[in-house]
């Protein structure tokens, strides 16, 4: 499984929400594109990731 | 045939600037030649050449305004951004900074999207003036922008955008300026706007706050129509304000991917 790229092997398996978690990200403040669609985070949160998911996650910070 | 002062004229050989300014207007002081200030007076007139001869603090009439300010822009890219469409989301010290530079540009339409008035805590980075306070931000930029070009066609829409209206603000758009404050709502829009105009571009800031280096603010491509710009990681918070110069550097990086995008480019 690839995040941002990178490989974590050790988060397949772990829900969307989770993996946000594990990164101090709040998702109400993030894009989240899982294998090619942006995901709704207001109803997919839950989904389970697997291994080959491609996961890229925009971390969003205030001002403006 | 040549263009002068916007008017197609017949071309001639061996047709000089200072032939030019003999013909149609005599106490001209600055010729502009396709874009460009020239001081050669034997310069040799082409075909295609399109010359603007003006007479410094003259004041133009209102029909002359619109040919003396496109003299300036380069010909082929006045037409393109004219013709473009830009809806601007949150007028504070990015948006606002980010309509200023379109209508200087000659963008042909913008569509200002904010709820809230102008206050005096917002003086240190956005633009607006002491007049101005207690506006509506929508017309008080409205104002600022006719006050720069008057040819540009202003729509204002006074909303707190949310959930509800994303899916029909932006539908006439060809491009989409995220310019929120909050990450919430930063998030909420580009979310919303990549699933209800998935071919219209997004151009967000996330990154701005603070007096860090200028040269850490980027552009970059986010996700499919997203682009991104700032450092990613300077927050607004208590110790780390937003600042008028980095507010604006963003905000400018923003218009110029958008002239960019208009013109073909890629970032």
């Amino acid at each position: 499984m690839l995040i941002n790229g990178e490989s974590k092997k050790e988060m397949v398996g772990m829900t969307i929400r989770e993996i946000l978690n594990a990164f101090s990200l709040s998702a109400d403040r993030v894009v989240v594109e899982y294998n090619g669609e942006i995901l709704d985070l207001s109803t997919n949160h839950s989904l389970i990731t697997q291994d080959k998911d491609q996961i890229e996650i925009i971390g969003l910070v205030g001002g403006g | 045939m040549i263009k002068v002062n916007e008017s197609q004229m017949p071309y001639s050989e061996n047709l000089t600037l200072k032939d030019l300014i003999k013909t149609y207007k005599p106490n001209a002081d600055l010729y502009i030649i396709n874009g460009f200030p020239n001081e050669n007076l034997d310069r040799k007139i082409n075909r295609e050449d399109s010359i603007s001869l003006i007479k410094k603090g003259e004041k133009p009439t209102k029909l002359e305004l619109e040919h003396l300010m496109m003299a300036r822009h380069t010909p082929g890219v006045y037409e393109k951004l004219k013709a473009s469409r830009v809806a601007i989301a949150g007028l504070g010290g990015l948006g606002s900074n980010v309509a200023i530079s379109l209508a200087r540009v000659g963008v042909g339409y913008l569509k200002l999207i904010d709820f809230d008035v102008v206050e005096p805590s917002n003086l240190n980075r956005q633009q607006y003036f002491i007049k101005h306070l207690g506006m509506f931000k929508t017309d008080a930029l409205k104002e600022q922008v006719y006050e720069i070009n008057p040819y540009i066609k202003v729509e204002t829409v006074k909303v707190y955008i949310d959930e509800g209206n994303i899916a029909s603000l932006f539908s006439d758009v060809d491009y989409i300026v995220e310019a929120f404050d909050t990450p919430e709502n930063k998030a909420l829009l580009i979310n919303r706007c990549m699933k209800h105009y998935p071919k219209t571009p997004i151009i967000a800031a996330s990154g701005l706050a603070g007096y860090y280096s200028s040269n850490s603010i980027k552009t970059k491509k986010g996700l499919k129509n997203l682009y991104l710009v700032g450092d990613q990681v300077s927050e607004a918070k208590e110790g780390c304000g937003l600042m008028a110069p980095r507010a604006s550097i963003a905000a400018n990086h923003q218009a110029n991917l958008i002239v960019r995008l208009i013109m073909g480019e890629e970032i």
